[in-house]
């Protein structure tokens, strides 16, 4: 049994379990499981166990390392010099007894179970871990891809934002130097009107005293006529010729008095009707040409709060919504990655009852290795038992349907759901 | 709000702690989930909150322990995120806000 185990499987081995890693564990038992004869099973597994490279790769904290196991961990140079010893020269007095190897033979076939669902169970924790590690690299790369694509419309966002402040800036620059400009232009016109009107009263102003000044002249008229008129009387029939021209003069001034107040009736009436005409043409032409001015300005305002509000809304409409959207997918994507990081609590478990498993197959071994050796063993640990201990420990489904899977055996449906509110 | 182990919940809410709905475990170091549950039904502040066990473990016995001692409702991990959070909204229509 011990001759017919070649060197090779053995030394690679344990070169995959230094590393400590459960990757190489997985790498391993294949390998173990992999020999052609159980004899190749059994030293390989004893040398690793033996080696304490397994207790070490698997070993938790919180539960102290088996006795039996801590014995059997001593460094592998002595490990692998006290394997070789007896293969090669094994003495004939220390070959064991045909039935206690008949047993031993019996327990290491018993054990071929055990190795299969614990490959299984190993295999299914490299496959849920690069199911979950894949599945989280698939959000990753949603998640790049959302993040990169955001940055894409926030920079578009900005570009336009941008664009529509330096437009929207020279546009009302543009309009408050039109605004300026018909201020202006407004504010001389109104003064020249100003000035006009002034000039206009000033002249009449005028007017009126040159009628004043033309009904004291009357006035002084009608008052020489009346004082010609009372000589004329007084001169009596030498004064009749005077008399008459004293009579016309008062008549001329009578005449001259009607017209006086004629001509201040007619000035009054010409300034009313300067005034309006001004008043009507500056009503007429000046609001219009006004209105229309302030109708173009208020349109060119129009045009540039129309724009910005379209480019905004355009913003709002395709960016905005579609980085909100975005958004929503990096929350579901985080939100899945959550989700298949719960694979490592799944996982964990799955770990630990190989573990358990591992330090039952160690005193399994250990009481083989003593069987052999002639002793007696301190526990006896039945190939059978580890199997049963395993199982009984499974807290997942997914366990208990590999288990089934490996050995052969019809899956048990779960009749259970997922997900129930009592 | 967070805790590391059943301990450490049933502290934080003897201390004042009013959640508005509690997830736990069902394994973990020293008191499981379901003791945890039995426990906080004893408490006048936790005696109605919502108490879902969100776990690895499948086995009809556990859930059925778990009903018993005044769970919710019972999860079995992996679970899908919209899933947990449908879940919550039932069970904790307070907490709609936030799930939402």
């Amino acid at each position: 049994m011990q001759t017919a185990a070649p060197a090779i499987p053995k030394i690679e081995m344990k070169t995959l379990l230094i590393s400590g890693s459960a990757g190489c564990i997985v790498g391993v038992l294949p390998l173990i499981l992999g020999a052609a004869q159980p004899a190749h099973l059994v030293i390989a597994a004893a040398s690793a166990v033996c080696g304490g490279l397994v207790a070490r790769a698997m070993h938790r904290p919180d539960r102290p390392v088996p006795a039996m196991g801590a014995a059997l961990a001593r460094p592998m140079a002595a490990d692998a010099a006290a394997d070789v010893a007896p293969r090669t020269a094994p003495p004939a007095s220390a070959s064991p007894p045909a039935e206690v190897a008949r047993v031993a033979a019996q327990d290491l076939a018993d054990l071929a179970p055990f190795f299969s669902v614990t490959r299984e169970q190993l295999r299914s924790i490299v496959g849920q871990t690069e199911g979950a590690a894949d599945a989280i690299m698939a959000s990753l790369n949603a998640l790049n891809a959302a993040q990169i694509r955001s940055a894409g419309c926030i920079n578009d966002t900005r570009e336009r934002i941008v664009g529509v402040a330096e437009q929207s800036d020279a546009a009302l620059h543009a309009l408050a130097r039109s605004l300026g400009t018909y201020l202006d232009g407004r504010l001389r016109e109104t003064q020249a009107e100003r000035s006009a009107v002034d000039a206009a009263a000033a002249q009449m102003r005028g007017l009126d005293t040159l009628i004043v000044s033309l009904e004291k002249v009357g006035a002084s008229t009608r008052m020489l006529a009346l004082n010609a008129n009372i000589e004329a009387s007084r001169a009596g029939i030498h004064g009749a010729g005077f008399k008459v021209i004293a009579r016309e003069l008062q008549d001329l001034a009578q005449a001259s008095q009607t017209a006086m107040a004629e001509a201040r009736v007619q000035v009054s009436n010409v300034q009313q009707t300067i005034g309006q005409v001004l008043t009507v043409e500056h009503d007429a032409e000046g609001t219009r040409g006004e209105q229309h001015r302030l109708q173009a300005l208020m349109t060119e305002l129009d045009t540039i709060a129309q724009t910005t509000t379209q480019v905004l809304l355009g913003m709002v409409r395709t960016d905005l919504t579609e980085v909100a959207s975005l958004t929503g997918a990096v929350g579901n994507e985080v939100l899945s990655v959550f989700g298949q990081i719960q694979f490592q609590d799944v996982v964990r478990q799955q770990i630990e009852a190989i573990d358990e498993a591992n330090a039952m197959l160690e005193h399994c071994l250990d009481g083989l290795r003593q069987s052999l050796s002639g002793n007696e063993p301190e526990a006896r640990v039945r190939p059978a038992a580890i199997l049963e201990t395993a199982r009984s420990r499974y807290v997942t489904q997914i366990q208990r349907t590999i288990d089934a899977q490996a050995l052969g055996q019809a899956t048990a449906q779960a009749d259970t759901p997922d997900i129930e509110l009592f | 709000m967070k805790a590391a182990n059943a301990e450490d919940a049933l502290a934080q809410i003897r201390a004042g702690l009013n959640p508005a709905l509690v997830i736990t475990d069902y394994h973990m170091p020293g008191m499981h989930g379901v003791q945890l549950i039995q426990e906080l039904r004893k408490l006048t502040q936790t005696r109605f909150t919502p108490m879902l066990v969100l776990t690895t473990e499948s086995q009809q016995e556990k859930r059925d322990e778990a009903r018993k001692a005044g769970a919710t409702g019972w999860l079995v991990k992996p679970v899908q995120a919209d899933k947990l959070l449908q879940v919550v909204k039932q069970v904790a229509p307070s907490l709609q806000a936030i799930a939402a």
